[in-house]
């Protein structure tokens, strides 16, 4: 290999958007996903997806917690960061970040405080000494839990998350109009791109809930509920075919126009993307879930609840993983793409490099141990139990 | 709805209040002084960045001492690729205390940089494949400096 040093000819070499910018929307995706599934019971009070409705907020915030960590990872000098909040230039898409990022975390923190305030009011109660004290101090000193102070909770809870739903569509649909605004590049620059993001979000976010509910439920002994995984399943098939097929449209216009950008993204998607693209995003992460989950929709009377649990989980991961390709397909495609649009280039990730495949398997472990601890704090699934007691 | 059932309401609304003021309060202190003064960056900024130290010299510097490579140049097919990009800025050579040894690079990472054979690149501009390019005339890619003996780096189409 010879060096390439300095920059007095426009090399175009190095592909600056690493994995760590793949992990980003791939994270705030899944945020805005888990945070749909959870407004399914406390926005439109669908009973059957009240054993969720919780686990889905901490999901929702574990993983927002852990949003910007890839970024910051990415960033030369990460302390600049808050420049963007504190100095935003609003002529630039990126300023949104900050305040989209905050409300949204505001909404949700507010939402999760009040679903489980009676619970951190029983826990301050109960709990003695130095392990009563962080639920003490979440009481913010107010021990009504009284039926009106409930529904008045109840009510705050719906107008919160009411909102919640366009601000973490707003959140990551904004991580979309970021690719999707930048014109140079026609691999991205189309206004399908924040939809496509935000339907794949909540399929990864479904996906996600579905796997998780049906470990914590092995773990801790208990039934999955069969209400519960047969609607997400539902709505997981549903997204997932909003989504392909926006994400076909997309390349279908493009390869029927026929303009110039499809010189380069005909070889881009056949060549570099051959595996990645069709065999990962079409086939296994496409195909395959939609198989399964149309025969877990449409054969559901048929199925003993331990199959559909199987296909739903096995679609589930399927579908992570399709989410995943897509979110690489566009971030590393777009940049494999030399940007004189004259040929491909290569992109080789290390493993062990700054921003190699290592730190993004430990960013994504991250929010999965946070989510452990949240759980710990805030039981999201023993209110009926807790409550009785 | 009863009154005073939502004093845990009011209270988080007033933290929410007291953290957006906070917010404000360490933004303003953030700020740097001189920042909109001319735009959206730090005014002193500017005179900052003038007061670096020039490191570059102008491309027609090196003429007045090297006339003879300098017309060389002129006349091949290297005539708008700057000597400061093939050796080093003018300041590094040229100093208050007299003229310092200036880097010579002999090897064909030198001429990689830009004439190695990419996509990115315009087709009309002189590229190759390495390897095929000397291999091919029987040359060994192993002897760094194997370009400089066929192609004379100041004139790279003309004779050696
Ligand atoms: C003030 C006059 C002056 C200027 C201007 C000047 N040089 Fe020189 N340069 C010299 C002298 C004198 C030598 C010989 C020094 C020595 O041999 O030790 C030299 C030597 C060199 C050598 C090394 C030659 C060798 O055989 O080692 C190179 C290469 C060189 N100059 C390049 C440049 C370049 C490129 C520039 C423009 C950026 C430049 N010089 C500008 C005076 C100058
Ligand atoms: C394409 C890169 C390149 C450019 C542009 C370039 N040089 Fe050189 N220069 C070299 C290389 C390589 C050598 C060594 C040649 C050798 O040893 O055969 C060299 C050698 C020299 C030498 C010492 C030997 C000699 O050939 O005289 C001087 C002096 C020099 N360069 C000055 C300059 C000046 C002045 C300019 C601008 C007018 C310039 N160079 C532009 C690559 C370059
Ligand atoms: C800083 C960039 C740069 C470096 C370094 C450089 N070149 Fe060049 N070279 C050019 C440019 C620019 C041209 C002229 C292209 C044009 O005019 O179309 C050129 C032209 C040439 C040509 C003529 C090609 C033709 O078809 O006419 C040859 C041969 C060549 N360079 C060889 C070399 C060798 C050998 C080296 C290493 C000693 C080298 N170059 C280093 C930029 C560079
Ligand atoms: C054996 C002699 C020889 C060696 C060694 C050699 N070249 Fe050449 N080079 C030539 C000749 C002759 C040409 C004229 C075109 C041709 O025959 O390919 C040429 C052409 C070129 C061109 C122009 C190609 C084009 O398409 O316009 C570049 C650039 C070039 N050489 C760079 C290099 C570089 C860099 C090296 C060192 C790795 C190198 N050459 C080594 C003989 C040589």
């Amino acid at each position: 290999m010879l060096p390439y040093l300095q920059y007095t000819f426009p090399n175009d070499i190095h592909i600056h958007w690493s994995i760590m910018i793949v992990m980003y929307p791939y994270i705030t995706g899944l945020v805005a996903g888990a945070f749909i599934v959870s407004s399914f019971y406390h926005v439109f009070q669908k009973k059957e997806y009240q054993p969720i409705g919780r686990f889905a907020l901490l999901t929702s915030l574990a993983f927002l917690l852990c949003a910007t960590l890839p970024l910051l990872n990415h960033l030369g000098h990460p302390e600049r960061a808050l420049n963007i909040m504190i100095t935003p230039n609003f002529s630039s898409a990126m300023a949104g970040f900050g305040i989209l990022y905050t409300s949204y975390l505001v909404v949700l923190i507010l939402e999760i405080w009040l679903v489980f305030r009676k619970d951190i009011v029983h826990f301050a109660t109960t709990y003695k000494g130095i392990r009563a004290l962080p639920y003490r101090i979440l009481t913010l000193g107010v021990y009504d839990v009284s039926d009106e102070a409930i529904k008045t909770d109840h009510k705050v809870i719906t107008i919160l998350a009411t909102i919640g739903i366009p601000s973490a569509c707003l959140l990551h649909g904004y991580v979309g109009f970021l690719f999707g605004a930048v014109k140079a590049n026609p691999w991205w620059s189309t206004p399908l791109m924040p939809i496509i993001f935000l339907f794949s979000a909540v399929v990864s976010g479904i996906a996600l809930l579905i796997i998780l509910y049906q470990l914590m439920a092995i773990f801790r002994g208990t039934e999955v509920s069969q209400d519960c995984v047969r609607g997400l399943a539902r709505w997981l098939w549903y997204f997932q075919i909003q989504t392909v097929t926006l994400e076909l449209l997309e390349i279908i216009t493009l390869s029927y126009e026929r303009n110039e950008a499809w010189e380069i993204i005909a070889p881009l998607l056949t060549t570099k993307l051959a595996f990645s693209f069709i065999s990962v995003q079409m086939v296994l992460g496409s195909l395959i879930p939609f198989i399964l989950l149309m025969v877990t929709v449409l054969l559901d009377k048929y199925l003993h609840p331990k199959v559909r649990n199987s296909l739903t989980f096995f679609a589930s991961i399927l579908l992570l993983i399709q989410v995943f390709a897509m979110r690489w397909n566009v971030v590393i495609g777009g940049q494999i793409m030399s940007k004189s649009l004259r040929g491909l280039r290569d992109f080789h990730p290390e493993f062990l490099a700054k921003e190699g495949i290592l730190p993004a398997m430990l960013i994504f472990a991250l929010p999965f141990v946070l989510l452990y601890f949240l759980v710990k704090v805030l039981p999201p699934f023993e209110k009926e139990r807790q409550l009785a007691s | 709805m009863g009154k005073g059932h939502h004093r845990h309401l009011i209270r988080a609304a007033i933290l929410l209040g007291a953290a957006i003021f906070l917010f404000f309060v360490v933004r303003a202190l953030l700020i740097p002084k001189s920042f909109g003064l001319y735009g959206h960056f730090r005014g002193e900024n500017l005179a900052e960045q003038a007061s670096l130290p020039i490191v570059h010299g102008n491309p027609n510097s090196c003429a007045e001492c090297h006339d003879d490579v300098w017309k060389i140049k002129l006349a091949g097919r290297h005539a708008a690729v700057p000597c400061q990009d093939c050796h080093a800025p003018l300041t590094q050579h040229v100093t208050e205390d007299g003229v310092q040894p200036m880097p010579i690079h002999k090897t064909f990472a030198l001429c990689a940089r830009c004439h190695q054979k990419l996509e990115a690149k315009p087709k009309t501009f002189p590229q190759i494949d390495f390897h095929e390019h000397v291999v091919s005339k029987d040359k060994n890619l192993e002897n760094e400096e194997i370009c400089l003996s066929c192609h004379q780096p100041h004139s790279p189409m003309g004779e050696k």
